[in-house]
């Protein structure tokens, strides 16, 4: 991701294959399985829920889990359709796919119209960077499908830091956790947020 | 003078007239209503729910399905972000006969104390005790400090003791400090200490829903959902965060339900998005009972 375009990250290669990788974390509540159809879901650019056929018809989901739970090998791969998905022993979950990604830069309308209708603290102009804030953290999760709080510091602070010093406490706390949260489309397990949304 | 108690159960919360009228539930935010449910016979009571997090239509679902039947009346407040629009698969709250109000901050006080006391008011005329449940006082906390949540939870006492009706708040000790939570907990008649490991269930995903089939008969992917997430979230042994509905609905249509079609329990109209029990409900409660004494 480029400092200076924290949304519109490609993993394209030369020959037009892209690559979408992220992690299920093993403090994770959420199932594994959720982790992985995001994942399909984002390389795909479609809702996890508008995956057609189930993950079951394709692959054994208790063998999926298990891979996460106790893995019995270095990496555990299976397709789905265009898709190669591989899941390492630590988590960390690849997806590549023939179909170049097309990262998604506009917000719905009825998002944009939630966030500016939000309580928002500070002044004017903070008020506006922090809405503008918000607004980027929900588009970097859109694209990437699933993230982590260090993730949306990591990749979506430096660039809309809402006039916050650090963004642990003000910036995460009162903006960017509470705006995602009010979003419909994103849901929040205990250790990652999701993007469940189309 | 604020009494404390340690107990999953607290026994008679509020039943007589001359019990507390607000109780202070403090434990992990997924098990703290535990207590409650356990005692209500929903013939006897109406119930306001004041939701933060839930949907005030998931709570619907949870209650009907922890009574067994809906409260004589019931009505919801939403505190903070919007109720999302209605669509096709999922109902709105008048269809299921909610009436439902929004206090958009919760920082207004004042607008809050106004609605409570709209439902207090309209179900006077009723033989039912009004209970008040507030998922969560942490929002208002967070946002008017603990002076002014004190001072709100004292008018609100005050209206309660003349209309016979009780209130039960709950606050996840994790979420703030220790003096914030003795100065909350001097302003309600009762604090109880809620625990969470009595109430653990070993049920799988696919045991609920079997469990709510089982009543049902047929419903939608995203009803069964939201019914597994609230069972989940009433008997969560460590208090972690809410089992969210929607990712429970994606591991359902991923994982569990093409397992339980494969196996003849379920039928489901993938497209429809419908899932049927397929064998007859005695079935279900045999195997039910038979993963019951295996668990014991």
């Amino acid at each position: 991701m480029s400092q200076d375009d924290p949304i519109g990250r490609s993993d394209d290669d030369c020959e037009g294959r892209s690559v979408y990788e992220t992690h299920h974390p093993p403090a994770s509540d959420t199932s594994p399985v959720v982790s992985v159809a995001a994942a399909i879901a984002a390389a795909r650019d479609t809702a996890p829920m508008d995956l057609v056929p189930p993950l079951e018809s394709v692959i054994d989901t208790d063998s999926l889990r298990s891979q996460f739970e106790e893995p019995a090998d270095d990496l555990f791969s299976f397709r789905y359709k265009d898709c190669l998905i591989e899941i390492d022993d630590t988590g960390g979950i690849v997806v590549e796919t023939d179909r170049p990604r097309r990262p998604k830069r506009d917000v719905p309308d009825r998002i944009r119209r939630l966030v500016m209708d939000r309580y928002i603290p500070g002044t004017g102009t903070e008020q506006t960077e922090r809405r503008q804030a918000i607004l980027a953290a929900y588009t970097y999760l859109r694209n990437q499908g699933s993230a982590r709080r260090s993730d949306f510091i990591r990749e979506v602070y430096p660039c809309y830091p809402g006039e916050y010093a650090i963004p642990e406490g003000g910036w995460w706390e009162t903006v960017v956790k509470p705006g995602l949260s009010a979003c419909p489309d994103v849901a929040k397990g205990n250790a990652m947020w999701y993007y469940v949304g189309d | 003078m604020t009494q404390t108690s340690h107990s999953v159960t607290p026994g008679g919360i509020g039943e007589d007239e001359k019990g507390p009228v607000t109780v202070l539930l403090r434990g992990p935010s997924e098990e703290t209503w535990g207590p409650i449910w356990d005692q209500r016979d929903p013939r006897a009571m109406n119930v306001l729910a004041i939701t933060t997090r839930l949907d005030p239509l998931e709570w619907v679902d949870a209650c009907e399905q922890q009574l067994g039947e809906l409260p004589v009346k019931t009505g919801a407040i939403r505190i903070g972000t919007p109720i999302d629009p209605a669509t096709p698969e999922r109902p709105t709250h008048e269809t299921v006969d909610l009436p439902l109000t929004a206090v958009e901050r919760p920082s207004d006080l004042a607008e809050l104390y106004t609605a409570i006391n709209l439902y207090i008011t309209e179900w006077l005329h009723t033989d039912q005790q009004t209970v008040i449940w507030l998922e969560s006082l942490t929002p208002v906390i967070e946002h008017v400090g603990a002076k002014r949540t004190i001072s709100f939870i004292e008018a609100l006492t005050e209206r309660l003791r003349m209309t016979g009706a009780v209130a039960y708040a709950r606050v996840d000790p994790r979420d703030h400090d220790d003096h914030t939570l003795s100065l909350i907990g001097n302003a309600f008649d009762r604090v109880v200490e809620t625990e969470g490991k009595a109430a653990i269930t070993a049920d799988s995903r696919e045991e609920r829903v079997l469990r709510a089939l089982r009543t049902a008969g047929e419903l939608s992917v995203e009803t069964i959902a939201g019914r597994v997430a609230a069972s989940e979230n009433a008997h969560h042994p460590e208090g972690r965060d809410l089992a969210n509905a929607r990712l429970v609905e994606i591991d359902l249509y991923h994982a569990w339900l093409p397992k339980m079609a494969d196996s003849g329990l379920i039928d489901v109209d993938w497209e429809a998005r419908i899932v049927e029990l397929a064998v007859e409900p005695t079935r279900v409660d045999a195997l039910l009972a038979w993963r019951d004494r295996r668990e014991d």
